[in-house]
């Protein structure tokens, strides 16, 4: 892998690093720098941005705020419930006890119900995203730093799977893969746990959406993999390894950090879609799929009970995605949209 | 309704969508409004199905709706009920195509019938005695006529072998076996005899709630390609003769019928000139047929449908449209049924009924447009019915008591049960309430809601369900319909299916008191017998009863005469109806 010249490179390691030579009035800035101050200026990024930290304090704080009581998404109050079972009082029942109104046939509070809903939502997502990422990152760094016939064969895996019959697999197949998880793995389900189907959703949602980050990262790749400091480092001896990760992968997280913000709202409304079909996670676990799920029945009785998780998750979508965006004009201004 | 009510866990599960089974059972309606105003003949009545159906033969129709519609509309059978709004009267079968309701022998192993003079097919031939016994052979090839009721098979008195006849239907029977099937159905000119090989008290009430003993003509069969096609011998014919599955039909009037052998007036009125019946098979249909009698126009003003309104949709029901609605009793029972194999400390089965909260339930899955709280598995309209001593007083569920007993019990608390349902968001609510009483009262309740094949998983003995969300309608008004199929061991039981009897329930107290009722020759002694099965079954607490549904019918504002009664199953008595000119 040795090319000419490498030697006389390895003898001058610091050429590369132009701004330091720079004189004083100017003010250096590293790219970090530069990219965040792109960022800043661009206010419906930063507006996202605030959006989705909140998304996420919440999401982390459902639990604690459930577990010492101050938040209840499963208690019923039927009391509130008229004789058609739908919430009695305008809008839902929105009070002052229950702010987004109780939920129809139950009575459930609804705010606590989208709450603890999108802590489940989110992680899904998160835990979903991760794994494709890391699939996808390191298929994509092999793919792409090896060529050849494993470039080839992991490219024909993305192909596989991109023609996957997705949909249809995932429902046939849901059952069989609910037990596996339950027998085989000995995942706890007996117990009404939420677990073994939040394993299958993560899975599904994960082992399915790492293909076009794993693309990305190839093509990022390929053009790294000329660059002087690989061949150095190959050139002394380091294992693939150390120049798959060490090397190669620092360069990456840019696209990465982008690919990734763009998945999440993705799995976000993936996973509403699943409830739809009802192979996430069971009720009376809520998560926000299921609650538009359950409330798109009484549209024309309590608007307000679809409206809410609707925003919810449409809110969460287009912010995620905007950050998405924002970030990938901030950290790699050449690229088109 | 139907023994295999297996479909209609699935369907009525589902909140109202889906045509359930309902024969013949009985039911009782609160405000069914009369008569909009008295019906004349002619117009065109529309009829929106919001299932296909599942045959147009006789002897494979199982629907509860479109046994007791086609009755009063193509298929007239040796007895049928009439459209009378009294549970007595309306489930006391009166003569059809037969002379009376038939003479029964001694012990009523035998009942003799006369046909009528004068009935015809819609071909103009007549209607004869071989024609019933070529029908009432047909049921016996369950592999070419398959679906439909099947009760003749054990009762008709042919050689049997392993308990199951060995005369395999008409299509593949040799001589013998032919003759041996004519020995059970003897014919004497216009005179037909049925010979069983045990009493059959209640034959009358099953000829004419279903169709396994109407007349079919051999020359029209063809077999298995019979299955959509339709030869009448009622005020109606249809139109081409084959019924569309996902489409529907046109019936038109039958020139071939005569209403001098009729009984017009108690049987059917046969207002409408035509009666069109077009199917929505889509998930939605009762939504979107009930929407579209919700806008009443067009040709909708003229509609009726077994579509109904879906508990989400009842609050849209107020000012006119009030006045084109009915909320009335079903005869559908839905109950808990407990796994006699894992919850056999009688203390913790007796806290687990005592904390059932009824009210949640139905509140849960609409109100009480949806359903009143039962107090036995029988529905309250079926002859001989008695509120189950075992299960009087609150429905609220009693929390305090059930405390009491599980302490008692000896049993370590909270002691886990294992819930389990067909799938549904109603469900999901209804069983969420009943967990929140049980475990207040100490229980550990996990909810397992199943998806299509939960009554397979239900009936298989090594289930790890402790208690089933179960629904039941009987097949014809008696309770023979009800107990023996669903608790009676002996049929359901063995080592790789317990069948109906969900909860492997086994009691040789309960299986005596069946013997007797099966046996017994009159029908007072064979109601005593079941009420006191009933108890016993209370008792042990086999089942819990949980509430009767109601049934919510919109109908256009020109159709005249809606009604429901016990032989209509609470489905509209199409023989009642008819639209304004």
């Amino acid at each position: 892998m040795t090319t000419p010249g490498t030697q006389v490179e390895l003898a001058n390691p610091h050429t590369g690093e132009e701004g330091a030579t720079v004189g004083k009035e100017v003010v250096s800035k590293s790219p970090m720098r530069l990219a965040m101050e792109r960022f800043r200026k661009d206010t419906l990024s930063m507006i996202s941005l605030v959006v989705v930290v909140v998304y996420i304090i919440a999401a982390a704080s459902a639990p604690i705020l459930v577990a010492v009581g101050v938040l209840d998404p499963f208690t019923y109050n039927q009391d509130l419930l008229n004789e058609y079972g739908v919430a009695a009082g305008p809008y839902g029942g929105i009070s002052a006890e229950h702010p987004f109104g109780v939920e129809p046939r139950a009575g459930r509070d609804s705010l606590a119900r989208v709450w603890y809903g999108i802590s489940f939502s989110l992680s899904i997502a998160l835990v979903a995203a991760l794994i494709a990422i890391v699939i996808g990152v390191v298929l994509g760094i092999v793919s792409g730093a090896s060529g050849g016939w494993v470039d080839a064969i992991i490219g024909r895996i993305i192909d596989l799977t991109l023609a996957f019959p997705q949909t249809l697999m995932l429902l046939a197949l849901s059952s069989v893969a609910l037990a596996f998880i339950i027998e085989v793995l000995h995942v706890p389900g007996s117990e009404g746990s939420p677990l073994p189907r939040f394993i299958y959703v993560v899975g599904v949602l994960g082992l399915f959406g790492w293909t076009t980050t794993a693309r990305l990262v190839r093509g990022q790749v390929l053009t790294l993999r000329e660059r002087e400091f690989v061949h150095a480092a190959n050139l002394v001896g380091a294992s693939r390894m150390r120049v798959y990760f060490k090397e190669i992968l620092p360069n990456l997280w840019a696209p990465i950090l982008v690919s990734f913000t763009l998945m999440m709202p993705a799995f976000v409304s993936a996973e509403a879609a699943m409830a739809y079909l009802n192979v996430s996670v069971a009720p009376p676990t809520p998560t926000l799929g299921n609650v538009l799920t359950d409330s798109l029945s009484f549209v024309s009785s309590n608007l307000t009970y679809f409206i809410i998780p609707a925003v919810l998750i449409a809110l969460v979508v287009v912010c995620f995605n905007l950050l998405g965006d924002g970030l990938r004009d901030a950290l790699d201004p050449k690229s088109g949209r | 309704m139907r023994s295999k009510l297996r479909r209609i866990g699935a369907a009525a599960a589902a909140a109202g969508l889906g045509l359930s089974l309902a024969a013949c059972g009985g039911s009782g309606s609160d405000d069914a409004s009369g008569g909009d105003a008295e019906g004349s003949k002619g117009g065109t009545l529309h009829y929106l199905l919001n299932a296909p159906i599942e045959s147009a033969d006789p002897q494979r129709v199982y629907y509860g709706f479109q046994l007791a519609s086609w009755r009063r509309t193509l298929y007239r059978g040796l007895v049928a009920f009439p459209m009378d709004k009294d549970e007595k009267a309306g489930n006391t079968p009166v003569a059809d195509l037969a002379t009376d309701t038939g003479t029964p022998n001694e012990d009523a192993s035998s009942w003799e019938f006369t046909i009528k003079d004068g009935v015809k097919w819609e071909d103009g031939s007549d209607i004869t005695c071989e024609d019933f016994r070529y029908g009432a052979s047909r049921v016996f090839a369950n592999d070419v006529i398959t679906g439909g009721p099947n009760y003749t098979l054990s009762y008709l008195d042919v050689p049997q072998k392993d308990g199951k006849p060995t005369y395999p239907g008409p299509y593949k029977a040799t001589p013998e076996q032919q003759a041996e099937f004519d020995k059970a159905i003897a014919c004497d000119g216009n005179k037909i005899t049925y010979n069983f090989n045990k009493p059959w008290a209640d034959f009358p009430l099953a000829a004419a709630g279903m169709m396994m003993t109407d007349p079919y003509k051999e020359s029209f069969d063809e077999g298995p390609k019979s299955e959509w096609k339709v030869l009448a011998n009622g005020p109606y014919k249809l139109e081409g003769g084959v019924w569309d599955k996902n489409k529907g039909g046109t019936m038109v009037r039958n020139e071939a019928y005569d209403e001098k052998t009729d009984d017009p007036e108690k049987l059917r009125l046969a207002l409408p000139d035509e009666i069109v019946w077009s199917v929505d098979g889509s998930d939605e249909a009762s939504e979107i047929i009930n929407q579209r009698l919700i806008a009443d126009s067009g040709d909708d003003q003229y509609a009726i449908t077994t579509g109904r309104v879906p508990a989400t949709m009842l609050q849209q029901v107020t000012g006119a449209v009030e006045e084109r609605y009915s909320n009335v009793l079903s005869p559908y029972v839905r109950y808990l049924v407990l796994n006699a194999k894992s919850m056999t400390n009688p203390k913790v089965r007796e806290a687990l009924k005592v904390s059932t909260d009824i009210d949640s339930v139905i509140k849960a899955q609409g109100g009480d447009k949806i359903g009143v709280p039962a107090e036995s598995l029988v529905n309250p309209v079926t002859p001989g019915y008695q509120d189950n001593p075992a299960f009087e007083g609150d429905n609220a569920g009693d929390v305090e008591a059930a405390k009491k007993l599980l302490e008692e019990s000896g049993e370590k608390l909270p002691y886990p049960i294992q819930l389990s349902y067909a799938k549904s968001p109603t469900n999901d609510a209804a069983m969420g309430a009943l967990q929140q009483k049980w475990e207040a009262a100490g229980f550990k309740v996990t909810l397992d809601g199943l998806g299509d094949t939960y009554y397979d998983v239900i009936s298989k003995p090594d289930k790890k369900s402790d208690v089933m969300l179960a629904g039941w309608g009987n097949d014809w008004p008696s309770m023979m319909t009800v107990m023996p199929p669903l608790f009676d061991s002996r049929p359901n039981v063995s080592a790789t299916d317990c069948n109906n009897d969900y909860g492997c329930y086994h009691s040789d107290e309960f299986n005596k008191k069946l013997d007797e009722a099966a046996n017994a020759s009159d029908l007072d002694a064979q109601i005593k017998a079941l009420q006191e099965s009933d108890e016993i079954l209370g008792k042990d607490v086999a089942y819990i009863p949980l509430y009767v549904e109601k049934f919510n019918w919109l109908r256009g504002s020109k159709v005249t005469g809606f009604d429901v009664t016990p032989a209509s199953s609470s489905y509209p008595e199409i023989g009642l109806i008819g639209v304004q000119n």
